[in-house]
Order: C-alpha cells, then sequence, then structure tokens
C-alpha cells in the first residue's frame, strides 16, 4: 500500500500506523479547532482520497490541539449566511463530508479528548465507534440551540438513533455539554479511557475482525421502547412541547423546530430522509431574527472574557494584585457580611479563593458564613460537588470583625449597607487600619457614584473602583465595574481578571449617576410606574412585559429588589436626570405606607408563606381608577425610553460600545437574547424607525422620549 | 540553642476558646479548628505564606480522615500548597513538640517561618469496634465466595459489635491518668482539701483574667454549629463562682471509695486548637513582624510510668534551668499544665523535697519551692480546659504575654505527658539588644 499521502491540508495531519491511517486535526490559526470551509474541503478531499485505499484496515479521526477535540462550527460561517437557502446548502454539504465516515468500507473511530462540541460531536456520530478520554476537559455536547439554531450534521438523527429520543432531546433541546462518564452512561461513546491509552484503543478497535456497517447504523434503541411507537412518539412530543412552552415562552422557535425534525426524522426508517428535513430546517433557522441575535449575544460573551487592556498592564495588575491571591499568599476581604457580602464571599470561595469576610458586628458573621456554609452544603446534597470540596470551600471563607485581619488583602470588596455615608466610614476606616496604597477599594453599589467615593479617601493613592454585583451573586453572571478619570488601568485590569476569576462576566463602564445597568432599569421602571399612575391594571404591564420577553415584569422585579431600595436609587438618579426621568408622586405614598415587596411580604403583590400571590388591589387606592390600554402601547413606551437611555448612555460614554450595551442589558437585566440587546434590537427595528417612534412617543407624552444624538448619527 | 545566631522569636500564639467537649464544638473537627486558627494567625500578621516552611501540627487522638492532619491543614485553607506539614503525637506534649521541632529547624537555619501547633477535638473521635467485631469486618471483606462468607457470618457474636468508646489510659500499666494522679497524691501525701484549693485558685485567677480580657489577644472567636448560629470567643469551662465548698462536696471518680480526685479537681475534657507562628529573629525583622518572645531552650524526660507518671514537671524545671545558668529566682513565670491539682501539687511538693531532689536529680539540695504567685497566675487547664494536643501551645503564649506585662525575663512552661514524660520550655521575652 502506498503509504503516503499528499494532502495539503494545513489543518490536517494524516500518518499510518501500519494500515490505519489517523486523520489528527491541529488549526494553526487558532486556539481551538473549528470547522471552517477550509477545513471541510481539506476533509473532504483527505476522505475522499483514503477510499481509494484498497487495502486500509480502519480511519481515526482525532485532535492534537491540548483540551480542544473539535468546537463546532466557526461562526462565521452562519454570519455570512443571508438565506435560507444558502443555510440548507451549508448543511447539506456539511452532512454530505460527514458521511464519508458513516459510509466508509474501513471502521471509522472518532477518538476525543478534550471539548467535543457542535460538528465536532455529529462527526463523531457519524463515526463507526466513538472513544472518549477520561480527562475532566472532555465535554460533549450539541450547543447549536444556544445559537438559536438545531445541529445541522446530522446530529438531529443520530443521536436518537443511537442514545433514544428522550435523552437526544435532552441533549439537543438544552445545548448542555456532559462528561465523559456520562457520555458513557447514555451508551453516546463507546467506552471512555485514560488518555494516553486513547489511540492504542482506537487502533485495537480497527483490528477487530468482525465489523458490520450496517449493523452499527441500525438504530440501537430496544424495539420496545417508548419512541418506537406512534403513540410513545406522541406521548414524548406533549411533554416535550409543554416543558418547551413552558421555558422559552415561546420566544424560541429553534427548541419547536428541533423537537419535530427529532420526532420526525426518527420516524423515518431512511437516515437520508432526516438528514434532508435535519437540513431543510436548519436554513430557515438561520435567518430567523432569534438566531442572528443569539449569535451576535454569543459573539459579545466570547469578547466580553477579554481583557482589554495591553499586555504590560494585565501584567503589571496580575503581579500586583493577583498572583499572590491565586496562590493563596493573600486573601480578597469582603466587608460587610450581609445578603451581597455573603454572595461574593460565596462566588470567592466556589473558586477556593481565600477570603475574610468581615462585619462589625459577630452577629453580622454568623449569617454571612451561615450563608456561605448552606450553600456548599446545598450544592453538596445536590452531588454537585464532594464532600471534601465542600469542606474546602467552607473553610477557604473565615469571619473576622477586627479590620485587622485584611492587612493580607491585596483587594477589598466593600459590600455594607448601600448609604454613601457609611460607605465613606468603612473607606477611611480601612485607610487607618491597613495603609494606603496598598490595596484596592471595589465597592459594591448599584447607584453610589464612584466619584464621590473617591472624595472621601484621605490618600490620594487609594485606588477606588467600582464593582456592581447583582443579586442573588452566586446565580447573576454580570458584574459593572465601574472606572472613574482618575481609576488607573492598572487597578481596572486586576479587578476585570478578579471578576473573571470568580466566574463572572465583567462590563467596564465609565462612572455616572446609575452607571449603565441601573439607570437604563430606572427608566424602564418609572415609565412602569407611569403606567401605573395612569390607570394600568399591574397585571397588564408585568404581562406586556413579560410578553415582550423580559424574565419578569417591572413590577415584579420592583417587589423582588425592594420597593426601599427602588426608590433610594431613584433619589438618587433622580437629581442628575429630571426633567427626564419622572417618578409619580403617588409611589411616595407606597413607601410610607410600610410597602417593601417580598422582604416583608408586602408589597405591589400579596404574599402568602413567602409564596408571592395575586396583585394586592388595595394598591390601587392610591392612584385613579383603572382603565384598560392595549399591551402594545405599555411595552412600546417601556422598551423605547429604555432603548433611548442606552443609547445616551453610549453618546455620553458610559458604554463604550453599543455591543457592551447589548452584552450589560442582557447579563445584567435579563433583556431577551434572542433580540440581541437593546441596540441589536434597534438596528433590527432600523434606527430611523427607532427615532421616528420616539419622535411620535415624545409628542404624546413628553420630553422624556425625546431622542439622543445616536439615533440621528 | 543558646549560642546559636539566630534566635528563634515567637511571633504570636493564637488559640480557639477552650469549651467542654460534646459542647459547642460538636460540629468542628480537629481539621476545621486548625484551619480557621492558622487563617485568622497568617491574616493578622500580614504573613507572607509562601515564605511558611512548614507546617507542624500535634494531635493525641488518631485521626482517621486525614492521618497527616498538619498538610491537611494547609490544603483545606486554602494556603499556598507548597507548604508541607506533618502531624506528631507526643500526648500532651505534642504541640510542645511541634514547637520544639519548628525551633531546631529555625536555628538550624534550615527554616525560617513555621506554623507549630497544637488541636484536639474529642467531640469528633474515632469510636472503634473491639478487637473480635475488626477482625471479623477484615475477614468478611476478604472473603470471596457466598458460602465463606454465610460461614463466617455464623460464628459472629452480637457483643463484639458493642463500639468501645476509647479511655485514657496508659498502655504500659493499665491504669487511667486519673488512677496514677491517685497513687501521685498519696505518695506525695496531697490532702483533698489542698486540692481543692489549687483548683479553686485556677478557676478564680482565669475568671480574674477573663473579666480583665487579658485572653482576648489570643482567643480568636468562632463561628460554629450546623448554621454558624454559634458564636463562641470565650473558654466555657471557667467557674467564676466556684467555691470550695462546692468542690468539697463533689465525690472522687477513679478511686469512688477512698479517693482525692474529683471532677472538680481535675483538668476537663475539652476542644480547642493553638497555634504559634515562630520564626528566625533575622526574618521577623527583616519582615517587620512583632515579635511576643524568644525561645531559648526545650527539653523532654522520661521516667518510670509505674512509679510516677505525671512527675515530668518536677524533674525538667531543674534541668533546664541548670542547664542554662538561670537561677529559680530569675524567671518570673511559671506555667504549669495542670492535669490534676495533685498531679501539679506533686511535682511541686517533689521539687521541694530535698530526697527526691538527691536521687532524682542528683542535687546536692532540694530545688526548693517556687512561690505561688509565679504560677499560673491566670489560671491553668483545670479551669482553662486541657485539649491534649493543644495545651503546650497556648502555655506558650500565655507565659510570654505574662512575662511581657510583668517585665519579667525568663518565663518557663512545663508540662506532663502520658508514658511518664515531661516537658519544659524556657523563653525570654527580650532580644539582645537589650
Amino acid at each position: 500500500m502506498n503509504k503516503i499521502i499528499h494532502s495539503e491540508s494545513k489543518i490536517f495531519n494524516i500518518f499510518f500506523e501500519k494500515d490505519i491511517c489517523i486523520i489528527s486535526m491541529n488549526d494553526p490559526k487558532k486556539s481551538l479547532n473549528t470547522f471552517t470551509e477550509e477545513a471541510l474541503n481539506d476533509l473532504d478531499k483527505i476522505m475522499e482520497h483514503l477510499s481509494s485505499f484498497s487495502d486500509l484496515k480502519g480511519i481515526i479521526f482525532t485532535s492534537s490541539k491540548e483540551n480542544c477535540f473539535l468546537a463546532g462550527a466557526d461562526i462565521t460561517i452562519f454570519e455570512s449566511t443571508h438565506t435560507k437557502e444558502d443555510g440548507q446548502r451549508i448543511s447539506t454539504e456539511f452532512q454530505r463530508v460527514l458521511n464519508r465516515f458513516s459510509e466508509s468500507k474501513v471502521p471509522t473511530v472518532s477518538a476525543i479528548h478534550g471539548l467535543c462540541l457542535g460538528g465536532g460531536l455529529e462527526l463523531s456520530l457519524a463515526c463507526h465507534y466513538r472513544l472518549c478520554t477520561t480527562d475532566q476537559n472532555t465535554k460533549l455536547g450539541l450547543p447549536e440551540i444556544q445559537l438559536g439554531l438545531i445541529p445541522g450534521g446530522g446530529g438531529t438523527q443520530r443521536l436518537p438513533r443511537l442514545i433514544g429520543v428522550p435523552a437526544a432531546l435532552d441533549l439537543i433541546l438544552t445545548g448542555r455539554k456532559i462528561d465523559a462518564k456520562k457520555a458513557l452512561k447514555l451508551g453516546l461513546v463507546d467506552d471512555c479511557i485514560p488518555v494516553n491509552q486513547l489511540l492504542p484503543t482506537a487502533i485495537a478497535i480497527c483490528h477487530r475482525k468482525s465489523f458490520s456497517q450496517e449493523k452499527l447504523l441500525k438504530k440501537r434503541v430496544s424495539f420496545f421502547s417508548l419512541e418506537n411507537n406512534f403513540l410513545g412518539r406522541k406521548l414524548i412530543e406533549s411533554k416535550t412541547l409543554e416543558s418547551i412552552q413552558k421555558n422559552t415562552k415561546g420566544h424560541y422557535p429553534a427548541a419547536f423546530r428541533a423537537l419535530h425534525v427529532v420526532l420526525d426524522g426518527y420516524a423515518q426508517d431512511d437516515l437520508k430522509k432526516g438528514l434532508e428535513l435535519e437540513s431543510k430546517h436548519f436554513g430557515k433557522l438561520l435567518v430567523t431574527k432569534e438566531s442572528q441575535s443569539l449569535i451576535h449575544v454569543f459573539r459579545l460573551m466570547t469578547e466580553a472574557k477579554k481583557n482589554p487592556f495591553v499586555k504590560e498592564i494585565q501584567g503589571k495588575a496580575t503581579e500586583k494584585y493577583l498572583d499572590s491571591l491565586k496562590v493563596g499568599q493573600s486573601a480578597v476581604g469582603v466587608l460587610g457580611a450581609g445578603l451581597m457580602g455573603s454572595g461574593i464571599a460565596t462566588v470567592l470561595a466556589e473558586k477556593n479563593l481565600r477570603t475574610i469576610l468581615l462585619d462589625k458586628s459577630h452577629e453580622g458573621i454568623q449569617q454571612g458564613l451561615a450563608a456561605v456554609s448552606s450553600y456548599f452544603m446545598d450544592r453538596f446534597k445536590k452531588k454537585k460537588i464532594t464532600s471534601f470540596e465542600r469542606d474546602l470551600k467552607t473553610n477557604v471563607c473565615s469571619g473576622s470583625i477586627n479590620l485587622d485581619s485584611l492587612k493580607n488583602c491585596p483587594i477589598l470588596i466593600e459590600a455594607v449597607f448601600e448609604d454613601i455615608s457609611v460607605k465613606k466610614e468603612v473607606l477611611q476606616n480601612c485607610e487607618k487600619k491597613l495603609g494606603t496604597g496598598n490595596f484596592i477599594f471595589a465597592t459594591n453599589t448599584s447607584s453610589i457614584p464612584i466619584a464621590e467615593m473617591e472624595l472621601a479617601r484621605k490618600n490620594q493613592e487609594t485606588s477606588v473602583i467600582g464593582m456592581h454585583f447583582f443579586s442573588p451573586v452566586p446565580k447573576m453572571p454580570l458584574v459593572e465595574i465601574i472606572v472613574t478619570k482618575n481609576t488607573s488601568d492598572e487597578v481596572t485590569s486586576a479587578v476585570f481578571d478578579l471578576a473573571l476569576m470568580m466566574g463572572k462576566q465583567p462590563l467596564i463602564v465609565s462612572d455616572g449617576p446609575g452607571f449603565f445597568t441601573t439607570r437604563i432599569l430606572a427608566f424602564q421602571m418609572a415609565e412602569a410606574l407611569q403606567l401605573l399612575a395612569e390607570g394600568v391594571t399591574i397585571e397588564n404591564i408585568d404581562t406586556a412585559m413579560e410578553k415582550f420577553g423580559m424574565p419578569v415584569g417591572p413590577i415584579t422585579l420592583l417587589d423582588e429588589v425592594g420597593i426601599d431600595v427602588g426608590e433610594h436609587i431613584i433619589s438618587i438618579l433622580k437629581n442628575s436626570f429630571e426633567p427626564r426621568l419622572v417618578v409619580p408622586e403617588q409611589v411616595n405614598l407606597i413607601g410610607k405606607e410600610g410597602r417593601k415587596g417580598r422582604k416583608n411580604q408586602f408589597g405591589f403583590y400579596s404574599y402568602k408563606n413567602g409564596k408571592k400571590g395575586s396583585v394586592d388591589g388595595t394598591i390601587y387606592k392610591h392612584f385613579g381608577p383603572r382603565k384598560p390600554i392595549p399591551s402594545q402601547v405599555i411595552w412600546e413606551r417601556c422598551i423605547y425610553i429604555f432603548l433611548n437611555e442606552a443609547a445616551r448612555c453610549l453618546d455620553e460614554g458610559i458604554v463604550k460600545s453599543s455591543g457592551q450595551g447589548d452584552f450589560g442589558a442582557i447579563m445584567g437585566l435579563g433583556f431577551p437574547p434572542f433580540l440581541g440587546g437593546p441596540f441589536h434590537y434597534a438596528n433590527v427595528l432600523g434606527k430611523e424607525n427607532v427615532l421616528a417612534k420616539l419622535k411620535e412617543l415624545e409628542k404624546q407624552y413628553g420630553e422624556r422620549f425625546s431622542p439622543t444624538k445616536y439615533w440621528s448619527s | 540553642m543558646k549560642d546559636c545566631k539566630d534566635k528563634v522569636a515567637v511571633i504570636d500564639v493564637l488559640r480557639t476558646p477552650f469549651v467542654k467537649s460534646f459542647g459547642v464544638f460538636e460540629n468542628e473537627s480537629a481539621l476545621s479548628l486548625s484551619v480557621k486558627i492558622v487563617q485568622e494567625m497568617v491574616s493578622r500578621y500580614f504573613v507572607h505564606t509562601t515564605d511558611i516552611d512548614e507546617c507542624i501540627w500535634g494531635v493525641v487522638v488518631p485521626q482517621v480522615k486525614c492521618a497527616n492532619l498538619a498538610r491537611e491543614i494547609i490544603l483545606f485553607s486554602g494556603l499556598p500548597k507548597s507548604i508541607p506539614g506533618f502531624t506528631l503525637n507526643k500526648a500532651c506534649d505534642s504541640s510542645l513538640q511541634s514547637i520544639e521541632i519548628a525551633c531546631d529547624r529555625i536555628s538550624l537555619g534550615k527554616n525560617k517561618l513555621v506554623l507549630a501547633g497544637g488541636v484536639e477535638v474529642l467531640s469528633d473521635i474515632p469510636l472503634p469496634f473491639s478487637d473480635e467485631a475488626r477482625r471479623f469486618f477484615l475477614k468478611l471483606s476478604k472473603a470471596k465466595s457466598i458460602g465463606e462468607k454465610l460461614s463466617l457470618l455464623s460464628g459472629i457474636n452480637l457483643k463484639w459489635f458493642l463500639p468501645s468508646p476509647p479511655t485514657i489510659s496508659e498502655p504500659f500499666t493499665g491504669l487511667t491518668m486519673g488512677e496514677h494522679s491517685e497513687l501521685m497524691a498519696v505518695k506525695n501525701k496531697i490532702s483533698r482539701e489542698s486540692q481543692d484549693v489549687f483548683s479553686l485558685n485556677s478557676h478564680l485567677n482565669a475568671a480574674k483574667a477573663h473579666h480583665g480580657k487579658l485572653f482576648q489577644e489570643e482567643i480568636v472567636p468562632i463561628w460554629t454549629g450546623k448554621s454558624k448560629e454559634i458564636f463562641v470567643d470565650n473558654d466555657n469551662n471557667v467557674r467564676p463562682d466556684c467555691t470550695l465548698e462546692a468542690l468539697s462536696k463533689l465525690k472522687p471518680v477513679f478511686d469512688k471509695k477512698n479517693g482525692t480526685i474529683t471532677a472538680g479537681n481535675s483538668s476537663p475534657l475539652t476542644d480547642g486548637a493553638s497555634c504559634a507562628l515562630l520564626s528566625s529573629e533575622t526574618y521577623a525583622k527583616e519582615k517587620g513582624l512583632p515579635i511576643l518572645g524568644y525561645v531559648l531552650d526545650v527539653m523532654t524526660v522520661a521516667v518510670d510510668p509505674q512509679d510516677q507518671l505525671l512527675i515530668g514537671p518536677a524533674y525538667i524545671i531543674p534541668k533546664l534551668l541548670a542547664k542554662n545558668n538561670i537561677s529559680k529566682d530569675d524567671v518570673g513565670v511559671y506555667e504549669i499544665h495542670e492535669a490534676f491539682a495533685s498531679q501539679v501539687l506533686s511535682c511541686l511538693e517533689a521539687m521541694s523535697d530535698q530526697k527526691f531532689c538527691q536521687e532524682k536529680l542528683g542535687l546536692k539540695n532540694a530545688f526548693g519551692a517556687i512561690p505561688m504567685t509565679k504560677i499560673n497566675i491566670r489560671g491553668g487547664s483545670i479551669a482553662i480546659g486541657h485539649p491534649f494536643g493543644a495545651t503546650g501551645a497556648r502555655l506558650v503564649g500565655n507565659a510570654l504575654r505574662i512575662a511581657k506585662e510583668q517585665g519579667s525575663r525568663y518565663a518557663i512552661v512545663a508540662v506532663c505527658a502520658a508514658g511518664g514524660m515531661g516537658m519544659g520550655i524556657l523563653l525570654e521575652t527580650r532580644g539582645d539588644e537589650l
């Protein structure tokens, strides 16, 4: 046999182990292997070439990247496709190349180590055998749904045939990644083995005597299982539909299509028909607004993880503030052990970073430490962590009532009560006790201007920066990092990286009242309250906004955040934004009544045993009679004022780019990802249309809708 | 050691509150308490944790989950994983032994900064099965066939499976510590009343020190309990309202008929951890670490357990002073561990006894009496409690703090231990420049 194959591919290395061909992927231009057009063409040629080899005994596909097998399709392919026909063509072409693996006359083995996602897993599914390593970096999944798509390389067809419809639907509809152990349990891989034995085992499989292609391609699901009869499939369909409807509120068409493609494809005996169905729907989905938005969001999320400063500054910041944290040389000090403080400490401890939780009273510490330990106890009970991890994470967070304990801390996160005088006092105490210039004082606030905090410092060398966490801290992904004119890049870079170390998504914004997220949210809430004052029922406001796609309605949100907190924020912002920020006077009466929302079980809604009930009708006594207003008017007013304020933040330089604005609104406020963020959404609507609408609203409701520069630029 | 170039500085000694076993620390373990104390130590002194060369920890009751506790303390507290550690057991002298090894390595120039401490959490002890049950379980796990297993099961006796709670007894003599102490009381003619008076003073002194917040520096508050609802910032064995009358009413516990040792004049079962941070004087000065005092010398003696098991301090104090050419009057602070009142009194008696000093110590005359005003003036283990692995380090910190406050140059700590051992440590409050 001629063992030399003349491949010009820069992406695939071909070598032979006796009569077995090993195709090893390593795209030199990228840190992760992905399917580009070039890669697909190269692979096509290689496989074609191999099919002419007469005494070949097997083909093994693997990767020589460190922790990545194949992370799916390169996303630029999707971005450059504009018609559904093109989309379908991409899918069909991809399927055709992958079919070369399933149709190969010799055994094909996918030897997986590292990330194996999307197209990578689909390639593996097309192979006759799959092996994966037991390594913790080995993860398998079909995350296409997160981009508003369905797998387009046979994933929707081959996966259910291999592991059954319910398990396949779970993976396809959630897009979640599973580890080797789970993959083996599901039957997704034939074996999982230590990484040093991956290729030898793959080779051994090729050498096995009995190899029947047909048998391998047959459905592996038991004849008696649910999905193998019509009624069973109907049952699965109705159950799944119900849960999709509940989880997506109908905003994500890909989920419905995925279900349809999986079930109808599975019902076909001929895989080819299923593949056709898949590519048709893939093409349709690719041009949906939802998918384009989600791809935009995916881009934003990847970009947001990159530290924006030059290497030199990053290096200095790491050396000065973070290196010592990473090795346990120093600890992060968290001042204030309340809800936010203990949440921040929990997130730090979760990443095994030593944390000292400080409070002025031992009762405060007690509650803080209890919150931290119960969080990890809970994770342990849910089997997310081992008992050893639980003990470590609980132990790395210690409590103290003595500021001296923080002497070792390069970064202090202050999360005391949201009152500027208290915060200033804490800052000054820290300066007094801990010396100046040694530490970063990161203040967690949703609205207190950082510049004002800066004025309180006694020494100009103390670095003050804003670090706005969202509640509940362990769940909410965004951290707004607020910088002033005086904040050094080094300090910002350190805090940015700390947020990443905590597993958060950092967003750097400029100082200003309410920064970015709080500010735009305040305008939306104010408008919602305005509608309430005008006579709209609370249910109508909340449902209209939920229908638009917000996770919760603005009035419910106010109850959750706390009416007192909302009032406090608005009182801070009002000074700066009057007359644009208008809050109906009656709102004061609500606060005076003692309504605080969920925390005291007394708010816009009524609460029973901690559970939210219906709207508390007595609240209307402060306002006039209720009258019906169309839901479109409701969401338009709330959203346009929100878009306008977001754009104003960009004009004022609070956010650096429209992309960052989109990112902040989605991660921090739950702006619907399928709309891609306020700026993306406005672009889809057309900037000139937004401008026209704002002008119309301005005429009707007053100058708060007056369009900012952005719309006419 | 005195002649070595670099002196060994004690930066500080911190401890958890010492509390009654099976009480507020029932949710803690030897590991968790130690972690807390170590974390506070490094954060309080701005310690460059990467400079810590070693962690040496003493614990007496065997640790089932983490045999090498010292290393786990480092790992579970999030300190640099590059710090090695080892665990030792020298009965009640364990934490003194940790300190001695740390001192030796520092003065040899091998180490510059060492964490040395000890812990005991009796609330978290392993309950061993009887030997028969242990053998049965081992055989069962090795049995291959079902038949083999069944035949093993047929021979069992339910009595085997009663857990046997560990006792604090001497393997060599078969007697408990208390029984040995009874023997010492008899031998040295220590009356019940003098024991009770001694214990009363231990409580009253400790209570006074607590009241004056003299332990505030050394005690690290602990939040414990399932939801951290218990806040412990003080020792809970001390009885400020203790009276001689109440003590005299207690029944003897070891020799129930004719004994003199009661729960009142013995040290209670206690949970707690303590930790010393030791460094070379050069390093401490270079880093600007505060220095509480210096360790001059450490010694251990051992005697025949059959004779007077806990008499160690009576040997070690005279020997340590003689070796370092320091007279007993030069020492301002004597911290003698109080396992039992009868045991401390026996030691004091022995040191004043000419015959004992001649026969056992080879002295011409009696060593002489140590004034009670120099002994355990802030209370001792009877009042404060005695976590076996942690007491030694506590005494070192306490001795130095008292000496510093009184302006005494020298302080001595002596601790008796099971196996007929005794350990002593000579401390100095000032550096060379003075």
